[in-house]
């Protein structure tokens, strides 16, 4: 009798022709028809799996988020209710932007909305954490934004991922396989943001607000239009005049409202305004590396930079920006020790731009942009 | 579509994964063994072609291992450090974060110089690079 081994052998690789060998053609042939016929639905098919396991991830970093929430806004604001349910309406509410087909006049628009935005999320995080004092109440509101971007990402994700399936749309399932990646990294971001948020640690977008703090951590500091504040110092012989979001709440404030008045209200003119800010940096760049440019140095949907552009250019100040790179990761996530080293190395620069570019005596407006969360005023 | 729904349809099929992989690592083993056992695996041709497809078996069910293991994971939450500095002279200390910290709070007098100590760092516990990663 013949050992199955053997007959196996003998099919696969040649030998004499028996019904194995039969077989095994007919599944090679198979195995090519099927391949011609189906090998898009099995290329989908895979995509469909990546798919789902990113989904099932964004799942559960949007529940952490949500559950992190609540468990903040329990242990900080002290509700006497039950507040799951006010949070999870509060993670669908969304935002119109102002219509764009006449886009004369839009700042003001966007800007009008923006405020609204704010403030009714701000008064909202008050009624579901009462408790809350004002630096707190800013933490949670960045952190219920963190939770509700989440929210919204896995939501879309699912979304197109559904409706490719339900409309048989390879060409949807590869655009979505494709962008995965980016996504991914977005949501990454956001799920170390919520641990920063929840505790009020320090995150590296508050590179600007932190260079401001060292400044002014001596002087006496004044409040500002909303959210800001303002102190005065001396730096390399020259009067300088300093600007930041009021920490050490979660806060980017109104930095071109401040600027604004600040220049429009100041008894000399401002030789130079010089914008310190946390900018992304490329791959293959490292995180707390400085560079030096011209231009107003804010992110955003442009209202803020639309302001101090405006007043700039009115008033001819020269405007230098000082930018410490950084991932998106690392922009919203606990301040790494790099950005820290950035951050001095960003002083540096500013004293350079200052003494190259201005005079001895003359007066230097200095605005640290970025979210303050963890970064107060004075030592004191 | 509720979100149960959802979730399974995008439930895990790792019963049927494991079982395919299980089949697969077996008929790879067979094939291996065969090479040396067989008898009908006598000519060198029939030796190189059992140990070429069991080896193909073999590293593909390693690839498939490797893949599992270096999969992207959720990121866990990192340890954060404070770290107090005296405004006067060189003295630094390192502590776990607490809950209120701030840079610049003021954190009590120096031991050494008696000047003001307060908060200057407030950062995470460095990432640690995984060893081994497949280019693919």
């Amino acid at each position: 009798m013949v050992p199955p081994m053997s007959l196996l052998g003998s099919t696969l690789f040649g030998g004499e022709a028996g019904p194995y060998s039969w077989i095994m053609q007919a599944l090679f042939f198979a195995f090519i028809f099927v391949w011609m016929f189906y090998g898009q639905r099995m290329q989908v098919a895979m995509w469909n799996r990546a798919i789902e396991g990113s989904l099932r991830k964004l799942g559960y970093m949007k529940e952490h988020a949500r559950t992190t929430t609540i468990k903040t806004v329990k242990e900080q604001g002290k509700p006497e209710g039950d507040p799951t349910a006010r949070v999870d309406q509060f993670l669908e509410r969304f935002f119109i932007q102002p219509v764009d087909m006449d886009p004369a006049g839009i700042v003001p628009k966007f800007d009008h909305l923006l405020d609204i935005r704010d403030t009714s999320m701000k008064e909202e995080v008050r009624r579901i954490a009462p408790k809350a004092d004002e630096s707190k109440v800013n933490n949670l509101e960045n952190l219920v934004e963190a939770a509700m971007d989440l929210n919204l990402l896995y939501r879309i994700v699912r979304h197109y991922y559904l409706y490719a399936k339900r409309t048989h749309s390879y060409i949807i399932t590869a655009q979505l396989q494709m962008i995965l990646p980016q996504i991914m990294d977005v949501a990454q971001a956001y799920n170390g943001a919520i641990q920063a948020f929840s505790k009020g640690q320090p995150v590296g977008d508050g590179a600007g607000p932190l260079l401001v703090n060292k400044l002014m951590r001596n002087t006496e500091f004044k409040r500002v239009e909303k959210d800001m504040v303002m102190a005065e110092t001396s730096l390399e012989g020259r009067k300088v005049t300093v600007l930041k979001a009021e920490g050490p709440g979660g806060n980017v404030g109104k930095p071109g409202d401040a600027l604004k008045t600040i220049i429009d209200t100041h008894t000399e003119p401002f030789s130079l305004v010089i914008m310190v800010d946390a900018a992304l940096k490329l791959e293959g760049e490292n995180t707390g590396d400085v560079s030096e440019g011209i231009g107003a140095a804010i992110g955003g949907v442009g209202t803020e930079r639309f302001k101090i552009e405006e007043v700039a250019t009115e008033r001819k100040i020269p405007v230098f920006a000082v930018i410490v790179k950084q991932s998106i990761k690392d922009a919203i996530a606990p301040m790494k020790k790099e950005i820290y080293t950035g951050v001095d190395k960003a002083l540096e620069r500013v004293k350079r731009i200052i003494k190259e570019n201005t005079k001895e005596g003359s007066s230097v407006l200095i605005a640290g942009i970025g979210n303050t969360i963890g970064v107060g005023q004075k030592a004191s | 579509m509720s979100e149960k729904d959802t979730a399974a349809k995008t439930q895990p099929r790792s019963t049927v994964n494991v079982i395919m992989l299980i089949v697969v690592a077996v008929l790879a083993i067979v094939i291996l063994l065969s090479s040396i056992f067989s008898p009908t695996a006598s000519t060198t041709e029939n030796i190189l072609s059992y140990s070429m497809l069991g080896g193909i078996g073999i590293l593909f069910i390693i690839l498939i291992l490797f893949r599992a293991v270096g999969r992207m994971s959720v990121p866990q939450p990192r340890k954060t450090f404070t770290m107090l500095q005296c405004t006067k002279c060189a003295f630094k200390k390192i502590r776990d974060f607490q809950l209120g910290d701030y840079i610049p709070k003021p954190e009590g007098k120096c031991p050494s110089c008696g000047g003001s100590i307060i908060i200057e760092e407030i950062y995470p516990e460095a990432e640690i690079k995984k060893g081994f990663k497949l280019p693919f």
